[in-house]
């Protein structure tokens, strides 16, 4: 087939995605301006020199996310072009693309999906540098795959009246039976779960994993239903003792302009359990990868560069009350709430190997 | 307007699921006269004017107008190019059009100055000037039917073929509707089909009648030749009552009027009440109709025959009355027609 | 060539046979692709794995909720329709057409909204503890999570469907039917059940069952409700296994559900048929209520328009106007969102007139279109944008690229043409076939047939199937969430992705925006209905 026949739908298809884009206001970013020229960009077969652009593909969702793009766009000139949709999609579009993909850099919440596309062959091994003198060794990966931006904690969210500190300060204690009908928890689906049973399965092994997941299903108030903010929702409304849920959903409640939310948060103490003596908590992060076939891999560094100043750290969680790795970075409004927790020192590819046998378990347990 | 063509069908068939519907069918449809196809429903009347319209390829035989070939196995010229005129019992109107633009739908070619002047006069012409911006569902059904026929007309059709065209209208209209719409017809000096399951109809509005059965036409004829002249019992039946008697049964003053043959058929007409010197008979039954006395009368011990009389008085059952025979109005049938 | 041979009109077949089956290629092409791969892949451990742990739940899940539904949607429809149909009583033109706006709001945007007003912490939940002192785990309290839940949000979302069925079917049972049976002495009841019910009962299934076909096919309700039906797990099969193939293997069973729907529609449709005379008939005159029964029937109808709508909006604006605006984008979405229902509805649109006119023009044509757009109706929107993807693929496209825009259209078109072909193929049958031979008859060919007499004449129709294109695309959530190009979010794209990330108050301005689009179109929808009722009893 010629190069011409190849070409020819995917040209008409561009000038019609632009004929159909509705005009761009003078006032807007370029970041958006740039939108569509990585859309022309794709569809030609030779990706042309980009110079100081960076591509990012990013699973977060968040409108402050694009405070943050132009901000390195300000301080280093490199134009930013993001793509934001979930995990699983990024992926699953990233083997789509092949070596055509336009990616250079991937940002997605939670080592279990970054391990997904480093296990599906997508990310490069970042070079060496000076990066690991900034933070802790733990949050690079072993086949410096990918590495942490930011931390988050699943913890427990209990009614201090009614529960103990030491009955929950193990994720053990959980499957006590004298939780009974006192756990309010999400769908086993959801990654927070997944990545958590995770560490379990490492730690204890397949079976006592299946065993806690057996003993919070009997002490659960109520079939799994909602997310984490309608579990710390049921303790404040008395329906149930104990919210197991990640930190940042407490303090966004907590700092929420909505007096019924923050009142809720209040109600409900945040502790972070740990997986017996002398180990920490379950600590998960939101982090980076190069794509492995990054065609602005300098651009790339640069960018991560730039997200572990206390700068680019500060706009990274200040709106998803993660906790920020680089100690000098502003801490979020709000995230003085959260209790201190022992860092973690399991090794972060450990969610997603144990992903699929997670679900397994939660599937075995009966956990919806 | 002289060099009308007549519209033929030749030995055409159509055949649905194994079963023919309309079996080597030939009829001749002549400008300027209005053929009524006369048959009972599911005789393949319908069929045949499809296949004339070409609404439907035939599967044997040849549709032809003048010389030109329309349908044929090989060769078929769709419905849209044959320029033939089409009336239908629902009327068919674009409900989306009122009465005027329908009547122009088939002018699409012409001036639209010109062909809303032509519309009018369409309109004009079937008394209908008044209702030119009616829609159709704002339209009697008279005035729908005419309309249609308005529009049919207004495309120059090269033949007209009517189906069941007043049998949706309600008597009192009908017969209003009837005449200006098949004056008008008539007018165009094209051939016209009207298909009809009422053989009063066929005979009072067609200059000639072909007797359609199981997808046979029987015969095709004139209306008073087919009406005294059948060459079969069905095609007689189709288009009147009649009561067969054998020779054997009839009075020798009868037989003496009558052709040598076994069997005779009768119309109701062949045998009327006279004063004097007629055959005396018992009376059955007798009814009035609005014109004339129709009476069911005792020939002898096991038959009885039909008479019709005219006159102030009505023979009561069990009078005796004096019967006279009017031959012309009697039939012989070919043996096997039955 | 060798079947053309065999039947009658080989020059029919090749001409609008060929147009057909060009059209009923493009709507089956993605749900066939993902089916096939879906079986010539290996499924391997992971489909034993849902076999032996979660195909028999997910099946369950997804009939019960078809059964509430469609008990719900009976219940909100019929009664509703009969009375807005035959009988006056107070508010009865409102309601005529409000009883419409629910088919606005997607079914997603209405759990977001119905979880958020029945959950724990809800207002309602809320009152009842104040006013009471009960402590939460004192009473129970029946919770949105779950199959009834589900149903009941998807019951709100879809039994506009119905009602407009079960409507037309009241407003055209013949008069002499009723005043026949009235003069026989029935009683109202027994005109209702034994009457008017029997002889709407096919237009009434007709709508359920394109109701019932959305809720099988429903991803962002059931999942925000942990739900897990065929579709949930078609989803989790494809994100947390990473097996697209597992994927396709589930959507086979999804649509043997639809594919079954179908079959007792039609079933129900029986051998009766319609009461439908060519040429013209008349409404029935509305009987008005007496006082008492007419304010029960308004506060009746009153409720559900309540549930299905006016609550879960009002609180989805509360909700906004607490938390304030946030900065996102909310143009661009919005434009995208519009742009893209209209190039799906207008290439929906066509593929429809194309199956609809070739099933007028024959036999086969009928049977291939049927089939393919039912097909692409009955697969819920994950599966054809599965599809999509096998075949994305397999070319050299990118599907990050506006190559995935131009195969989103696709979907959405393959989606929905049955949706579109419905009313279209409605209006074009009630045009007896002698006006297109009157139009042959008159020199017309088959295109300026098709533009001068078919496509007027079905003009309500065609503007009814356009608009319920455009809206049902509009709520589009699965299929976008798959195949959209990455700068292309739509609204329902963004209200999702807030909202599972429990961000509800971000949510609430682009699942009202979704829903204020809607309402335009279904108004205007709601509105040429009611007339198109009135000038029929006019006339």
């Amino acid at each position: 087939m010629s190069d011409l026949i190849k070409k020819f739908p995917l040209f008409a298809v561009a000038a019609f995605a632009v004929a159909c884009s509705p005009s761009t206001p003078a006032s807007e970013s370029a970041s958006q301006e740039g939108a569509a020229e990585t859309e022309s960009a794709a569809a030609s077969d030779s990706k042309p020199e980009s110079g100081g652009t960076l591509r990012v593909y990013s699973a977060r969702h968040y409108d402050s996310d694009r405070l943050m793009y132009e901000a390195f766009e300000d301080e280093t000139g490199i134009r930013v072009l993001y793509r934001e949709a979930g995990a699983n999609q990024l992926l699953q579009t990233m083997k789509a693309e092949g070596a055509r993909s336009p990616a250079d850099l991937i940002i997605a919440s939670d080592a279990g999906a970054l391990w997904r596309f480093e296990d599906a062959g997508l990310t490069q091994a970042l070079p060496d540098g000076e990066i690991e003198a900034q933070i802790p060794p733990r949050l690079l990966d072993e086949k410096r795959q990918w590495i942490g931006l930011s931390q988050r904690v699943r913890g427990v969210a209990y009614d201090p009246e009614r529960i103990n500190p030491e009955q929950v300060d193990e994720w053990m204690d959980l499957a006590d039976p004298a939780l009974e009908g006192e756990i309010c928890v999400r769908s086993s689906t959801n990654v927070y779960n997944l990545s958590l049973m995770g560490e379990m399965i490492e730690r204890w092994g397949a079976d006592q994993a299946q065993a806690w997941a057996d003993g919070v299903v009997a002490n659960m108030a109520r079939d799994p239903q909602g997310g984490d903010t309608d579990q710390i929702e049921g303790v404040a409304a008395g329906l149930c003792s104990i919210a197991i849920t990640n930190h940042y959903y407490w303090v966004r409640m907590a700092e929420s302009s909505s007096n019924s939310a923050s009142e809720a948060a209040e109600a409900s103490t945040l502790i972070f359990p740990t997986f017996g003596p002398d180990t920490g908590a379950h600590v998960n992060i939101t982090g980076v990868a190069i794509a492995a076939h990054a065609e602005n891999k300098d651009a790339a560094i640069k960018f991560i560069d730039w997200l572990y100043t206390p700068h680019g750290q500060a706009l990274l969680v200040d709106f998803t009350k993660e906790i920020p790795v680089n100690p000098e970075a502003e801490r979020p409004q709000g995230l003085d709430r959260i209790p201190e927790f022992t860092d973690s020192d399991m090794s972060l590819s450990v969610f997603g190997e144990h992903q699929a046998e997670a679900q397994r378990i939660f599937d075995e347990a009966g956990w919806d | 307007m002289s060099d009308h063509k007549s519209l033929r069908a030749i030995g055409v068939s159509r055949v649905y699921d194994g079963k023919a519907v309309v079996n080597q069918a030939s009829l001749t449809l002549e400008p300027g006269k209005i053929t009524a196809l006369l048959g009972q429903s599911g005789a393949g009347k319908s069929t045949l004017l499809r296949l004339f319209a070409g609404l439907e390829p035939v599967d044997a035989g040849e549709i032809r107008i003048g010389d030109t070939v329309l349908s044929s196995v090989s060769k078929h010229v769709p419905a849209e190019e044959r320029a033939i005129g089409l009336i239908f019992q629902d009327f068919a109107l674009f409900p989306h059009l009122n009465a005027i633009d329908n009547v122009g739908f088939g002018l699409s070619r012409m001036q639209k100055t010109a062909r809303r002047k032509l519309a009018a006069e369409w309109l004009d012409r079937l008394g209908l000037a008044h209702r030119a911006k009616a829609y159709p569902h704002q339209l009697s059904g008279g005035e729908q039917q005419r309309v249609s026929i308005a529009r049919a007309l207004a495309a120059q059709p090269v033949a007209i073929l009517m189906d069941e065209p007043f049998s949706g209208l309600d008597v009192t209209l009908k017969s209003e509707v009837r005449e200006i719409a098949l004056d008008a017809v008539k007018e165009a000096g094209i051939p016209a089909l009207l298909v009809s399951h009422d053989a009063f109809e066929a005979m009072r509005d067609a200059d000639r009648i072909a007797v359609m059965k199981d997808g046979i036409i029987l015969q095709e004829a004139t209306p008073e030749y087919l009406y005294l002249k059948p060459t079969s019992l069905p095609a007689a039946r189709a288009l009147g009552p009649l009561t067969s008697v054998a020779r054997k049964d009839m009075p020798d003053t009868w037989k003496a009027q009558l052709p040598e043959a076994e069997t005779y058929c009768l119309r109701p007409e062949a045998l009327r009440l006279v004063h004097e010197d007629g055959v005396a008979m018992t009376v059955v039954s007798s009814k009035r109709t609005s014109t004339v006395i129709e009476l069911e009368l005792q020939l002898n011990d096991a038959t009885t025959i039909s008479a019709i009389g005219i006159g102030a008085n009505r023979p009561a059952p069990g009078d005796t009355v004096q019967v006279a025979l009017s031959p012309e109005f009697a039939f012989t049938l070919p043996a096997d027609s039955a | 060539m060798q079947q053309l041979a065999l039947t009658r009109h080989p020059i029919r077949l090749t001409s609008i046979g060929l147009t057909t089956l060009v059209a009923a290629g493009l709507i089956a092409a993605p749900v066939l692709v993902a089916l096939l791969t879906g079986f010539f892949t290996g499924g391997g451990e992971t489909w034993s794995h849902i076999v032996s742990t979660q195909l028999l739940g997910y099946t369950w899940q997804t009939l019960v909720v078809l059964f509430f539904t469609t008990l719900l949607i009976l219940l909100f429809a019929v009664p509703t329709a009969w009375f807005v149909s035959l009988y006056d009583f107070p508010g009865r033109k409102v309601f005529e057409w409000a009883l419409i706006l629910p088919l606005a709001a997607p079914g997603y945007v209405l759990s977001y909204a119905w979880a958020d007003i029945t959950n724990v912490a809800g207002p309602v939940q809320s009152l009842l503890r104040d006013m009471t002192g009960l402590s939460a785990r004192d009473y129970w309290f029946p919770s949105l999570y779950g199959a009834p839940g589900l149903s009941f949000v998807m019951a709100c979302a879809l039994f506009p469907y119905a009602y407009l069925t079960a409507r037309a079917a009241f407003s055209n049972l013949s008069l002499c039917t009723i005043e026949a049976a009235r003069s026989l002495g029935a009683s109202p009841a027994r005109i209702f059940f034994q009457v008017a019910l029997p002889a709407a009962r096919p237009a009434i299934f007709a709508g359920l069952a394109l109701a019932l076909m959305e809720t099988a096919a429903d991803y962002g309700a059931a999942s925000y409700l942990g739900v897990q039906t065929l579709s949930v797990g078609i989803f989790r099969a494809w994100h947390s296994f990473s097996e697209p193939a597992v994927a396709a293997r589930l959507a086979f069973l999804l649509i043997l559900i639809a594919f079954g729907l179908q079959f007792i529609e039609r079933a129900a449709r029986g051998r009766g048929g319609t009461q439908q005379t060519a040429t013209r008939w008349r409404t029935p005159r509305r009987r008005t209520l007496d006082r008492r029964t007419g304010l029960l029937v308004t506060a009746g109808c009153t409720a559900v328009l309540l549930l299905a709508f006016i609550f879960p909006v009002s609180r989805l604006i509360w909700v906004s106007a607490e938390t304030g605006l946030g900065h996102g984008q909310i143009l661009r979405p919005f434009l995208n969102s519009l742009t893209l229902a209209f190039a799906g509805s207008v290439l929906a649109f066509v593929l429809a007139l194309t199956v609809v006119i070739g099933a007028r023009q024959n036999r086969f044509s009928q049977l291939i279109g049927r089939i393919a757009a039912g097909a692409g109706y009955a697969a819920p929107g994950i599966v054809l944008a599965l599809g999509a993807l096998f075949i994305l693929s397999w070319t050299s496209f990118s599907v990050a690229g506006p190559a995935a825009l131009v195969f989103l259209v696709w979907i959405y078109a393959s989606r929905f043409t049955a949706a579109g072909a419905e009313p279209l193929s409605a209006a074009f049958s009630r045009a007896p076939a002698s006006l297109g031979n009157a139009a042959r008859s008159l020199g017309a060919n088959r295109f300026q047939r098709l533009i001068r007499v078919d496509l007027p004449v079905a003009m309500s129709g065609a503007a009814a199937a356009s608009i319920i294109l455009f809206v049902e695309m509009l709520k589009e959530l699965p299929a976008t969430l798959m195949l959209r190009p990455f700068n292309w979010d739509t609204l329902a794209v963004q209200a999702h992705a807030y909202a599972i990330d429990e961000r509800l108050a971000a949510a609430t301005l682009p699942s009202l925006l979704i829903t204020a689009a809607g309402l335009g179109p279904v108004i205007l929808l709601s509105l040429q209905l009611t007339k198109a009722g009135e000038s029929r009893a006019a006339g």
